[in-house]
């Protein structure tokens, strides 16, 4: 039974231990996370009742059942969460805050630098030629750049800042989260789940709420006390704190947002459940800063785009196109954090990086000594150290990197922090429009035009030439097309073209089987030849074959061509398949033989061997040849043969791509007067050449007339009539014309014909005498200028220099002609030339006209003779050029025009205006002219190009012509094609010799030398090692070498056409030579002569040579038979030897030393023709580019041509302007043809310059003109409101037109004053609707207030979450919170209950007293 | 249940920061006068500001515009002033050298200051804006656009560009006109001439007064013409008149082709009884009249020619011939007919028609210029206006606001100090 006293003891333990929990809440009020403690009191009551005792009822007294912790999950819970939202909200209004101010700066932000740098181009456009407005712009604009850099920067950092924020975040909470799994320890430690302490409690609570604060958590409390706390509020997120588990989160920056690991480490995932909390706020608000720097980077990037493509739309103070004014692209270097070696990178772009990779990573190998850099794709590329160059970037690295060590190179292209003004002088601001157009000063109507550039028009359609032609210039190349007409475009991209037109040639194609190759045994052709025109069989012994294929196993019908073409097979009498002009190709299975003859050679071909013979396939050849015409879509021809009036009504057609208004124009066919359409370089060739013919002013003769007084020009009016196919063009001439105005005139009137008339007169002065001569000359001047000089010793300089001195004036040039004793006058505008008032003191002179070749040409007129003839008026000549035949009707002569193989053809020819030499280059080409074999052997080209050179014969000799094929040439350029050309000329003539004195033993010592000269040329003759070593300009040309008797013998064994003697050098010593036994009496030149028939029964041979340069007559007499020797009667030493065969005989003119002849040339005439002594006007040398025949008499050599080939038409074409040009074939021929393109890739933009002429003002007709080349491009009618499209430009013309009026448009070059481009940078400050350009001001301000409003609603949310916060955190307090009053309250209750208490023990003390003292 | 102690002093504490916070804003609107116009504050007025802000500036750029164009085109209005005056004066002068009572002498001193005038007209055209600039120079500014070459002629090195600057959207205003309009291409009933050619002109008339003539008439029946022509085509044409009437010839004639000529003078010979031949040896056309009298010339026009020239390189020398052929008097220069001072004078009083119209289209742009800058002043007013009314604070209102924030604050804190010195532990002593 209880006592009073245990009662009343147990109820003061009770409440001291109550008092002492209030104390301790009062305490605590201010501390975080505390919660309020509660004593939970019991009775103590009996508990000892058992069945047979019935328990005291009073109880025991009180104890302290626990301190309870005022604790609600549900509330802590939600108090949580709202304090999770808070957080976020206040971290990202707080970065958003940041931004918002970031962005606009008070007034400074980018739209203020816009608008400055739009005030600056204001500024430029008022005046635009003032550099101070430039530099002004200029600062401007470099501000603007800087601000976007700033900007960019400053956003940079603030994300950054976000970065390290949310960084530092998450260290705190890994921290916190030990920490949690600490205190959880503790709790399990310290028991059971009613005995856990409430500090620990407290304290884990506590750390979850900072967790909270962090980022958003979900908690599960486990029965033991223990809770799992995992990330994010639905519970089911990564786990991040048990009592045992500490997890952990990770941060990682993606492109443009944070990205979160979350789990145990290493073990980390990525994960989405960061949702609340400050590091949610902070990601929202590093994305809201990375989309504010995307965004600024796009407008940057736009800005720099749009700028940049309108500056380069302008024209610059010094007249250049505008360059880009602004870069946002660039490239950063990032060194690796782990590089352990010391060095700096850094690294230059260009300004603008339009396509860069990326980004490439550098890793230095030390082993290599050098970086190895890897693109995007992984592919690794070496570089030595120092200056690294990835395309047009450059890197510098110094200092000394470690193996391993790496950097990234990024290109960031269009981006803010790049921004760059990229004009650095204040004259480089294109202020001026690129295109200005204006009126002509001197219209007379009032229009004015203007022109803008539009898109040209829309492409033909046709087919591609460059992918419809194999781009292979080559006659196996050559594409056969179905039909004439149209055969496509060349695109505008090509730069360069070349084209060819063929024929067919007959072929025969075998098919042979291995075992069929092996056993050949004869090829039998039946060929048609000149004297078997029903055919020849020709039997090809095929056996060696047979041999060779069984010692080389493998060998096919290739190795058969092969042998048949290399001549090792023959016919039984030795015929090779090269003599008969054939060739072959052959492969596995296939043999195919050409013929070079075009016009059925091949009859039939079979082979036998073993088993039936195999009969070719014969294929006829064609010879005609389709003619290739280039045209621009506005009826320009620009290559190939003119059209007649039905032909372009036929091609001009819309379908056939032209544009509707093209009109047919051939003012500028083949690059007439030099140049092609627009400038470019045009080489049209044929085999046959161009048409040709000459006129003078009176008739087809020259025009050359003498008096005493005044002479007016001859040349009546007339009608000229010029008829091409079947369409005659006339032109009228008025009287007295000129034939400088003849040639304008038909220049004038044939555009549509391409015949070009170019004049010239040319005159030759000679038989001069020693004394002063006098004219007055007029030509081009209106003024006669006075011509005076001194002839002395023949030698004409003084007067040449006379009459060149005044070339300005007169338009006449002067020329030494042929034997320096003439000159030759030549006024290429082809104005009459006009000698008066002549007078010579040392006696007459004569006058005659001559050709272009500087051959006289009609008389020749005596001067200075007489008083009667004292004036001298010569009219030029006309010649015209075509491309294909015309006649001409002219002052009731009609003329054929003639075909120049020398003009336009395969060989041409640069004349001496005086007519001393003329020079020949050959244009023969590799695949057209020479053999060629397919390489499956079916098909083969047999080389079928021919040349030949006539030279005329003088003095009634015959002419000399030597002709040479392609298939016989190894190589076809033209200074071996004109080696071969000189030595069949030569091999025609004599071959000169030179035989010394015998020396006995003594040969001069090495290094003597002697200069031997054939013709002009010299050739040294120098002792080496005991032997005779030849130098001179031409290897070969001469031998030289010591007979058995070591008697010296030269010789040019290739002969020479000159008829001159090899003779010793002046500048040799004569002590030099005598070494040689040369120079002294005992050596002999010779001319030997070619075997001829023997002469019938002539008596006396009648030659001339020039003996030491006089010409002698020299007789030699021969008396019916055949001497052997003939002395000459007066000149000792001089003889003529004849050696005789049965047939014929040789003769050789033989010149001892003693005959005094020092030079020595034959002049040609028939007697010495008649002794195979034969010789020309003309020698024949090599020169730079071809062959040069020098004039060698008074006469210039005339020389023809004629050439044959299988390609009969070439065509080259480069320069070629950017524009599609249509081809069209036509003519009946094969239709064959080959080409080449070359792709222009960097485009050469043509300097746009035209000019409008007005052609027919009621019929409001213009014309575009090329002013850089005056050609005639397209003609237009204007539309209603004076507009008309060409060449990518709308040109308006406004006003009344005259005929006659003139306008240009050409690029802005000066306009120095123009501000239209200046205005065109100017609008882009306002958005424009149509092309949405422009406008950035306001795409700014945009995204200002994009920000603005999310920082707006940010703070609202920041408030929301606030208040809920609030409401949660006081629900909280409420509940767990300790309140003064409260607690005061439960002070006295339990300070009264423990007063009581005290007071029962008294109570129960004086009880026990009262029983003591009643015992005592 | 009371909340805690502690959360309730946090409240209290945040809520009297929160009432200082707004007190700062509004403050601070007082001191700058403006409103908190951050975006994030007030998207619509901060919108509203940025394109007033754009407007202000459009404005500001527009008026300067006008302002530069409206000087250039008051100096090129007294350029032009200037060179009328000139006109005026060689006008005098001109009129002066036509009476026929002048001597060689006296038209020499005329001459001299109508090249004066000349040379400082090539200075004016030349003259140069404020900053520098040609003003009659089209799109060349900065260099001299008026240039003389070596013969003394004076050629247009500038373009027809017209300068420009922008006035307002879309509105292009005219600042001056081009030196070709101005001085280059004044119409005359011969075509276009410069103002230049025309001084040039008179004085080369007045040069070769002297020496040639522009009309003639000889008497005697029979007179020779040698014609001076370049090589080049071109059309002479002139009025003869023989005994029995006038005809207009007109011949393309090159050097020393007189064929054309005489061709056309015979086609004529019905109709003026003259017949012509040619000398076969001087290329000279022997012109005869029917049963002799007198043979005139006037109107003589060589084609390619606007002005005249010194010395005459092209013309016609006519000498009187006896009956033998042989000159019977000295021979003359058949001048083309703008040799004639009249011709001249006609010219120098289109010149002055023709600057009085380019003035009245420089002023026409002045006024232009003039309407558009009233324009912009008012507009720029309202754009002022619009802007005050977005951006200015009211103060009254912030004022009164920031006092009331000031009253709840103070209350705040009062009413917060006294609760906290109360609780219960107050009553426990």
């Amino acid at each position: 039974m209880p006592g009073l006293f245990d009662i009343a003891s147990s109820g003061i333990q009770a409440y001291r231990e109550a008092l002492a929990v209030t104390g301790q809440n009062i305490a605590n009020i201010n501390t975080e996370g505390y919660r309020r403690r509660g004593v939970d009191l019991s009775e103590i009551s009996a508990s000892q009742n058992d069945v047979t005792t019935i328990a005291d009822q009073t109880g025991l007294g009180v104890r302290v059942a626990g301190i309870s912790r005022a604790f609600d999950s549900f509330i802590s819970g939600r108090a949580r969460d709202a304090g999770s939202d808070f957080s976020q909200a206040e971290a990202f209004k707080a970065s958003l805050d940041s931004l918002e101010s970031a962005l606009a700066p008070g007034d400074y932000d980018i739209g203020y630098f816009l608008n400055g740098f739009f005030d600056g181009l204001n500024g430029v456009a008022q005046a635009p030629a003032d550099l101070a407005a430039r530099t002004v712009a200029l600062t401007q604009g470099n501000a603007l750049a800087k601000g976007f850099v700033q900007l960019s920067q400053d956003l940079d950092a603030l994300r950054e800042t976000i970065w390290q924020q949310a960084t530092h975040v998450t260290r705190d909470l890994n921290g916190l989260l030990v920490t949690l799994r600490n205190t959880q320890n503790q709790l399990i430690a310290s028991g059971s789940a009613n005995g856990a302490s409430n500090a620990i409690l407290d304290a884990r609570d506590q750390t979850i709420s900072e967790i909270s604060a962090l980022v958003g958590v979900s908690v599960a409390a486990a029965q033991s006390g223990a809770a799992t706390v995992t990330l994010g509020r639905s519970g089911n997120g990564p786990v991040l704190g048990t009592p045992t588990v500490a997890g952990s989160l990770q941060l990682r920056r993606d492109e443009d947002r944070l990205v979160f690991l979350a789990g145990q480490a290493p073990g980390l995932t990525e994960t989405q459940q960061v949702s609340s909390g400050r590091l949610a706020g902070l990601s929202e608000a590093y994305r809201s800063v990375t989309q504010a720097m995307g965004a600024l980077d796009a407008l940057a990037a736009r800005l720099a785009n749009e700028f940049n493509s309108v500056h380069g739309k302008g024209i610059d103070l010094e007249g250049k196109v505008g360059k880009a004014l602004f870069s946002a692209d660039g490239v950063s270097i990032s060194q690796s954090a782990t590089n352990l070696g010391r060095f700096t990178a850094s690294a230059t772009a260009p300004d603008v990086l339009a396509q860069m990779a990326g980004e490439t990573r550098f890793s230095y190998s030390a082993k290599d000594a050098a970086w190895i850099s890897f693109d995007g794709d992984g592919r690794a590329t070496k570089h030595p150290p120092g200056m690294i160059a990835i395309g047009a970037v450059r890197i510098n690295v110094t200092g000394t990197p470690a193996d391993g060590d790496e950097f990234t190179l990024r290109a960031e292209i269009g981006a803010a922090a790049q921004m760059r003004f990229l004009i650095d002088r204040p004259q480089a601001f294109a202020a001026a429009g690129l295109l200005t157009s204006e009126a002509d000063i001197t219209n007379t109507g009032r229009a004015t035009i203007d022109t803008a550039a539009i898109a040209p028009p829309a492409m033909t359609g046709l087919s591609d030439l460059t992918q419809l032609l194999r781009d292979d210039l080559s006659t196996l190349s050559a594409t056969a097309l179905r039909q004439n007409g149209v055969l496509g475009v060349i695109p505008p991209n090509v730069s360069a073209v070349d084209f060819a037109s063929m024929g067919r040639q007959d072929t025969v194609r075998f098919a042979l089987t291995d075992a069929q190759t092996n056993n050949v045994a004869t090829l039998s052709l039946m060929l048609k030849t000149a004297t078997q025109p029903n055919g020849a069989l020709f039997d090809f012994d095929l056996r060696p074959f047979q041999t060779f294929a069984n010692d080389q196993p493998g060998a096919d019908a290739q190795d058969l061509a092969r042998l048949l073409n290399a001549g090792t097979l023959t016919t039984q009498n030795g015929t090779r398949m090269a003599d008969l002009g054939l060739f072959a190709a052959g492969s596995a299975g296939n043999l195919t033989l050409a013929a070079a003859s075009s016009t059925g050679a091949i009859l039939s071909g079979s082979i036998s061997g073993q088993g039936p013979s195999i009969n070719g396939n014969v294929s006829n050849g064609l010879s005609e040849v389709s003619n290739l015409q280039i045209f621009t879509r506005d009826g320009r021809q620009i290559a190939g043969t003119p059209l007649d009036q039905t032909e372009v009504v036929g091609y001009l057609t819309e379908a056939n791509g032209f544009l509707p208004e093209a009109e047919y124009r051939a003012d500028f066919l083949n690059g007439n007067g030099g140049i092609g359409y627009r400038g470019l370089e045009i080489v049209r060739r044929t085999t046959t050449g161009a048409a040709v013919l000459s006129f003078s002013g009176v008739g087809i003769a020259p025009n050359l007339q003498v008096g005493a007084a005044a002479l007016v020009p001859r040349n009546p009016a007339g009608t000229l009539s010029l008829a091409i196919g079947d369409e005659t063009e006339a032109i009228a001439i008025p009287a007295k014309y000129s034939a400088a105005l003849i040639a304008e005139r038909i220049n004038a009137t044939t555009a549509d014909t391409g015949i070009r008339a170019d004049a010239a007169t040319r005159l030759a002065l000679s038989d001069f005498h020693d004394g002063t001569v006098q004219f007055t000359l007029e030509a081009q001047n209106e003024t006669p200028v006075e011509i005076s000089a001194n002839i002395t010793g023949g030698s004409l300089d003084n007067l040449l220099s006379a009459i060149n001195a005044r070339s300005q004036e007169t338009g006449v040039m002067a020329s030494l002609g042929v034997g320096d004793d003439r000159l030759v006058l030549i006024s290429d505008r082809g104005d009459d030339i006009v000698l008066s008032a002549i007078t010579s003191s040392g006696g007459t002179f004569r006058a005659t006209a001559v050709t272009a070749t500087a051959a006289l040409a009609g008389t020749s007129a005596t001067l200075a003779g007489n008083t009667d003839v004292t004036t001298l008026r010569l009219g030029g000549d006309v010649t015209l050029r075509g491309s294909s035949p015309f006649a001409l009707s002219w002052q009731g002569e009609n003329t054929q025009s003639a075909a120049d193989p020398f003009a336009d053809g395969l060989m041409s020819r640069n004349l001496d205006p005086a007519g001393r030499w003329q020079d020949i280059a050959f244009h023969l080409t590799e695949g057209l002219d020479t053999s060629e074999a397919d390489p499956a052997g079916l098909a083969a080209t047999a080389a079928a190009t021919r040349l030949s050179l006539t030279l005329a014969g003088l003095n009634g000799t015959p002419a000399l012509s030597a002709e040479i094929t392609s298939a016989t040439l190894n190589d076809i350029r033209s200074e071996r094609v004109a080696e071969a050309m000189a030595a069949a000329l030569r091999s025609q003539g004599m071959v000169p010799a030179l035989s010394g004195l015998p020396l006995g033993g003594n040969r001069p010592a090495d290094g003597t030398t002697v200069q031997i000269l054939l013709g002009e040329k010299s050739y040294g003759l120098t002792m080496a090692a005991g032997d005779i070593v030849v130098s001179g300009p031409e290897a070969g040309r001469i031998t030289a070498f010591f007979d058995d008797n070591n008697t010296l013998r030269v010789a040019a064994t290739g002969g020479t056409l000159s008829g001159q003697i090899l003779r010793l050098s002046p500048d040799t010593p004569a002590a030099d030579a005598a070494t040689f036994g040369l120079g002294v009496a005992g050596a002999t030149a010779t001319l030997g002569g070619r075997p001829v028939a023997i002469p019938s029964s002539p008596d006396i041979f009648s030659l001339t040579a020039a003996i030491n340069q006089t010409d002698t007559a020299l007789e030699f007499a021969w008396d019916g038979t055949i001497p052997t020797q003939i002395n000459h009667p007066t000149i000792t030493g001089l003889r003529l030897d004849i050696r005789a065969d049965g047939t014929g005989i040789s003769a050789q003119i033989v010149m001892t030393h003693e005959s005094g002849i020092s030079d020595f040339r034959l002049r040609p005439s028939v007697d010495a023709v008649a002794l195979g002594l034969i010789s020309a006007n003309a020698d024949v040398t090599l020169g730079a580019m071809g062959l040069r025949i020098t004039a060698t008499g008074s006469t210039p050599p005339a020389l023809t041509a004629q050439a044959t080939s299988l390609v009969a038409e070439r065509l080259s074409l480069r320069g070629l302007p950017d524009e599609e040009l249509i081809v069209i074939a036509t003519g009946s021929g094969a239709r064959r043809i080959a080409a080449s393109f070359g792709q222009d890739q960097v485009s050469t933009r043509p300097a746009a310059a035209f000019a409008v002429h007005v052609i027919d003002a009621p019929a409001r007709r213009v014309e575009i003109i090329d002013r850089a080349t005056g050609h005639s491009l397209a003609t237009r009618t204007l539309a209603e409101d004076g507009t008309f499209n060409a060449y990518g430009m709308r040109f308006a013309l406004d006003g009344p037109l005259e005929t006659g009026d003139r306008f240009y448009v050409r690029e802005n070059q000066n306009g120095t004053g123009d501000a239209r481009n200046a205005l065109a940078l100017f609008a882009l400050g306002e958005r424009n609707a149509r092309t949405g350009l422009g406008g950035f001001g306001a795409e700014f301000a945009t995204l200002v207030t994009n920000t603005g409003a999310e920082t707006r609603s940010a703070t609202i949310a920041q408030s929301a979450a606030e208040a809920r916060r609030d409401a949660a955190v006081e629900l909280e307090a409420e509940y767990s919170g300790v309140n003064l009053d409260d607690e005061a309250a439960r002070l006295l209750e339990q300070q009264q209950a423990y007063q009581a208490l005290a007071r029962v023990l008294r109570t129960a003390g004086e009880l026990l007293d009262t029983l003591l003292n009643a015992i005592s | 249940m009371p909340i805690s102690t502690k959360t309730f002093n946090e409240q209290a504490i945040r809520g009297i920061a929160r009432l200082t916070e707004q007190a700062n804003a509004y403050q601070e609107q007082i001191a700058t006068g403006k409103k908190d116009l951050r975006p994030s504050q007030d998207p619509v007025a901060a919108a509203r500001l940025a394109s007033v802000k754009d407007l202000e500036a459009d404005v500001g750029r527009f008026t300067d515009n006008i302002g530069a164009a409206k000087t250039r085109l008051g100096l090129a209005d007294t350029v032009l002033e200037s060179v009328q005056t000139i006109m005026i004066r060689a006008n005098e002068l001109a009129i002066q050298a036509a009476n026929g009572t002048n001597s060689q002498l006296d038209r020499q001193a005329i001459r001299a200051e109508i090249d004066q005038l000349r040379e400082s007209m090539i200075g004016l055209a030349n003259t140069a804006d404020d900053r520098g600039q040609a003003l009659f120079g089209g799109f060349v500014m900065r260099d001299t656009p008026f240039v003389k070459d070596r013969t003394g002629a004076v050629t247009y090195a500038g373009d027809s560009g017209q300068s420009a600057v922008l006035a307002a959207d879309g509105l292009m205003l005219a600042t001056g006109i081009s030196g070709a309009d101005a001085f280059m291409r004044v119409e005359t009933p011969t075509g276009p001439v410069s103002v230049f050619d025309i001084f040039a002109s008179l004085s080369a008339a007045l040069d070769t007064a002297d020496e040639a003539e522009t009309s003639m008439s000889l008497s005697g029946g029979r007179a020779r013409l040698e014609v001076a022509t370049g090589r080049d085509p071109q059309l002479h044409a002139f009025t003869i008149t023989g005994p029995l009437g006038s005809a207009r010839i007109s011949a393309e004639l090159v050097a020393g082709a007189t064929d054309a000529l005489v061709d056309a003078i015979n086609a004529t010979s019905q109709a003026t009884g003259l017949q012509a031949t040619a000398d076969t040896n001087t290329q000279a056309v022997i012109l005869t009249a029917q049963g002799g009298g007198t043979i005139s010339f006037r109107d003589y026009h060589i084609a390619g020619m606007r002005v005249a020239t010194t010395p005459i390189t092209t013309g016609m020398t006519i000498t009187p011939l006896d009956g033998q052929n042989v000159a019977s008097g000295p021979g003359r220069i058949l001048a083309d007919a703008d040799h004639e001072i009249g011709k001249s004078i006609g010219m120098i009083q289109s010149g002055i028609e023709h600057l009085a119209l380019q003035r009245a289209r420089i002023g026409a742009n002045y006024n232009a210029a003039d309407i558009q800058s009233e324009a912009l002043a008012r507009k720029a007013l309202v754009v002022a206006e619009t802007r005050a009314g977005i951006e200015d604070a009211d103060m009254a209102e912030v004022i009164s606001k920031l006092q009331s924030l000031l009253v709840n604050r103070d209350a705040a804190q009062q009413v917060f100090a006294k609760l906290s010195q109360q609780s219960l532990f107050d009553f426990l002593r």
